[in-house]
């Protein structure tokens, strides 16, 4: 029968629909989760690619010394080169270190003492003492306890120091070193037809020192035969590449000193190294000669690809001061700043919406006059963002004298969010049921005591909610802020002083270029404030509507 | 009693005050934005400033033409209307028709939560996922009409759901019961009866949504790439009215600053436009629900 059919088929179209329908409301929730829960993953944890001519192995106490910081310091390890540079001037301050924005200060043991010669050869290697250029900020101590004391007294210093100098822990803290490279002869790492050796992953770099890869070509370098030399047997190098999970293939007869000469040597040589001992080996007599005379140097480290991946938000980000335009440091201020900005913003937006809404549907008779009225809060809602910026910037800041400062960019905001206020503070007292307002009135009160003490308390959970709604919203904004509140990250210390919110800055960390990481942490706060505004808002509207079925 | 009323009187007039503080602020940034923009067109053309794509307004000769960053405006928000009125239209009909309670409640969470996040946030999200995505899947740079249409229509999307959802509510049980009786199916009830009952609703969601994308910003100023080009494609790098007012707001002055707030003056008409729309389409509603009641 063509009746049923045609039935049939109708309710086949009817289940595609509905499930195309549920398919695209289950995307909703979906593309939801996708944003909150890679905002906040970025956030919590961050994934660098690092570049490095030393392998990640790190050790506590190298040659039997360590590395140590004041107490104050974030550093938890360091590479060798970033040590010798530290040592040599290359840096003056730790924020391209350890992300701190504290002063330098190396400290070293007099050389002249055993112990101090012994931290010099761990920081410059062994050898001619007189070719070693110390940095000018280097201040020498005469003993490895002057040392101690001056690192515990001193945030921003480090030292080098024998390890079983340091009986008391108190107010240091120990740094592990990273100085195992690897390394390889200068035929190795030419460039040859335009092509050298790239940067390599751990996987490459344990194949190569083990012998696994037959040829540099495989690598993009020159073609030329791997030649793997394994450090000498039962010495610290070995030790430590084993330590490191390598497994250098064969076992050749030479010692220490000439393992370095021997590699420079081979064709198509690798092996591995300990940072300092480079050093040591360019500084070394036929190195220096050969560079003098315009060649290449005979050995060369080579580059690790890695990656570094760390907790991105931490406590110390929430309660540290921005500093450097928020390359170091946290965002406590600008926390501060932000709900500054948001009491200010309620303090002056709801006594005025409220205000606005009694009066309409308290005191107005319908008529033009209300619709104009009305009109104006709509027309108020649709306006975006920038147009409000750009008459903050023209009214606010400079008819009014006020400056980019937290008043300026408060009353922006607060025009803003009065459409939100008015418009739930409205529909909240609509829902009073008459007969309150009547009961009071016949009591005897006026008509002033029924809204201030029994109209508006019943409808103080809607007006609540719609609060948070306009603060919710003030909190993300930024296009209007930018123009109007200013952008200094320092605390704000009064109405006209510049101030910058959470939002404004997860903009500018990404607009100057500062840090993506610090981007995405930021917001993973903004985030989480918003969503606690909006539990809130849901808890009361929750509420109210027990109330009322109550 | 008689101060009594007087300080009622006072009272009712301050809180008038507020009522008509809209109103004053509406009135004020038309008037300022007006009287900071309207100075260019004594040196510029009103017609070359709206038709010309030529922006250079800090060469020797200063040159101002918007077309470019209008066609950008539009072309970005009609792509983003494209993406979001299928599903928020979809959303809004399985909540207001389809959804049992729970399901309906956790959907709700999940469009005012998307409502309530800020337009950095889309903007960040924008980068790392949608330009990222648009780089690999189509080349080019990844900051793109595409890319912003994208995250405008998932910052759209809540408004296109709700509006959906409240004009399916509002619409009278018999409709719904006189179709079913009929011998319609559920779909057909709602594809045939309910949805073009509901247009003018939906028809005013959208216009509103389209106003909020046309005004948002910061996302867009994020995954756009922000040239001051014409767009050719959607792969194109795309400048809208927008990004051209906060891209050089913090440098402009003299004429380019004026040039900036004439940018505000067609943004903000665009704006005014689209919401008296809404008004005369809600208006209208209004007056045949009313009518119909009454017949």
């Amino acid at each position: 029968m063509p009746d049923t059919k045609s039935h049939g088929r109708r309710i086949l179209q009817q289940k595609a629909a509905f499930a195309a329908i549920r398919g695209l409301s289950i995307l909703t929730i979906a593309i939801l989760a996708l944003i909150i829960g890679f905002i906040a993953w970025k956030g919590l944890r961050f994934d660098r690619e690092t570049r490095s001519t030393v392998l990640p192995f790190a050790e506590a106490s190298p040659k039997g010394l360590a590395i140590v910081v004041n107490r104050e310091s974030a550093l938890e390890v360091v590479e060798a080169p970033v040590l010798l540079g530290i040592y040599t001037d290359e840096y003056i301050n730790w924020s391209k270190i350890s992300g701190e924005d504290t002063d330098l200060l190396p400290v070293a043991v007099d050389p002249a003492t055993p112990e101090g010669a012994a931290a010099r050869d761990l920081v410059f290697g062994a050898g001619a003492a007189e070719a070693i250029a110390w940095g000018g900020l280097v201040e020498f101590v005469p003993s490895p306890e002057a040392a101690l004391e001056k690192v515990r007294t001193t945030p921003g210093s480090i030292a080098v120091l024998p390890h079983e100098a340091l009986r008391d822990l108190a107010g240091i803290a120990t740094v592990s070193l990273r100085r195992l490279s690897v390394v390889a002869s200068a035929d190795a790492m030419a460039l040859v037809e335009n092509r050298q050796v790239e940067d390599m992953d751990d996987v490459e770099v344990a194949r190569l020192v083990s012998g696994g890869v037959p040829s540099w070509a495989a690598l993009g370098g020159p073609e030329l035969a791997v030649a793997p030399i394994a450090p000498p047997a039962g010495s610290p190098l070995e030790a430590a590449a084993k330590a490191a999970g390598q497994k250098p293939a064969g076992n050749p007869a030479i010692d220490m000193a000439g393992y370095l000469a021997a590699l420079a040597g081979a064709k198509g040589g690798v092996g591995l190294a300990f940072a300092e001992d480079l050093v040591a080996f360019a500084r070394s007599g036929e190195e220096a000669v050969a560079l003098a005379n315009g060649e290449a140097p005979s050995l060369a480290p080579l580059t690790r690809r890695g990656h570094e991946r760390g907790w991105n938000l931490s406590l110390r980000y929430l309660v540290e001061e921005p500093r450097l335009s928020g390359r170091v440091g946290g965002i406590s201020t600008i926390i501060l700043n932000t709900f500054a900005m948001l009491i200010l913003t309620l303090l002056i937006a709801a006594p005025l919406g409220v205000a606005a809404a009694v009066y309409l549907i308290e005191y107005a008779k319908q008529g033009p006059l209300v619709r104009i009225l009305r009109l104006g809060t709509e027309t108020l809602a649709g306006i975006p963002s920038i147009i409000f910026g750009l008459f903050g910037m023209l009214f606010f800041v400079d008819i009014l004298h006020f400056g980019f400062g937290l008043l300026s960019g408060c009353l922006t905001l607060t025009l803003m969010i009065l459409p939100t206020i008015v418009r739930t503070s409205e529909e909240a007292l609509k829902s009073v049921p008459r007969a309150l307002r009547e009961g009071s009135l016949a009591l005897g009160a006026t008509k002033l005591q029924t809204i201030a003490k029994v109209v508006l308390p019943a409808a103080a959970p809607g007006i609540l909610t719609g609060l948070i709604l306009g603060i919710g919203r003030a909190v993300g904004e930024t296009a209007a802020l930018l123009f109007t509140m200013g952008s200094d990250y320092k605390l704000a210390t009064g109405l006209f002083s510049s101030a910058r919110a959470l939002s404004t800055h997860v903009y500018l960390l990404f607009a100057e270029g500062i840090s993506f990481d610090r981007a995405f942490s930021t917001a993973t706060v903004l985030i989480l404030i918003v969503l606690l505004f909006n539990v809130a808002a849901k808890r009361l509207v929750g509420r109210m509507g027990r109330n009322a079925a109550a | 009693m008689k101060r009594q009323r007087a300080l009622e009187k006072t009272i009712e007039a301050t809180l008038f005050g507020a009522a008509a503080v809209s109103v004053l602020a509406v009135i004020l940034i038309t008037v300022f934005l007006f009287q900071s923009g309207l100075p260019l067109f004594g040196k510029v053309k009103v017609s070359e400033f709206l038709f010309s794509t030529d922006w250079a307004p800090t060469a020797a000769t200063p040159r101002f033409g918007i077309l470019s960053f209008i066609v950008g405006s539009f072309s970005v928000t009609g792509l983003s209307l494209l993406f979001a009125v299928p599903v928020g239209l979809a959303v809004g009909i399985y909540l207001a028709e389809l959804a049992e309670k729970k399901n309906s409640r956790l959907i709700r969470s999940a469009v005012e939560l998307l409502a309530g996040i800020p337009s950095v946030i889309y903007g960040l999200f924008g980068i790392a996922v949608i330009s990222a995505a648009s780089r690999t899947l189509f080349g080019g740079s990844g900051y793109s009409v595409l890319s912003a249409a994208i995250v405008l229509a998932i910052m759209t999307l809540p408004t296109i759901i709700n509006v959906t959802e409240v004009s399916l509510r509002a619409l009278p049980r018999e409709l719904k019961e006189g179709s079913l009786a009929l011998g319609a199916t559920e779909w057909q009830t709602i594809g045939k009866v309910l949805v073009p009952a509901a247009r003018s609703g939906i028809v005013a969601g959208v216009i509103l949504g389209m106003g909020r994308a046309i005004g948002e910003t910061m996302a867009v100023l994020m995954v756009g790439g922000n040239a001051p080009i014409m767009p050719t494609g959607l792969n194109s790098m795309v400048r809208t009215l927008t990004m051209n007012i906060i891209t050089d707001m913090s440098y402009a002055t003299g004429d380019h600053l004026t040039s900036l707030f004439a940018t505000g003056i067609v943004l903000f008409a665009f704006i005014l436009i689209l919401n008296l729309g809404v008004q005369l389409i809600l208006k209208r509603t209004i007056s045949q629900v009313e009518g119909a009641a009454g017949a």
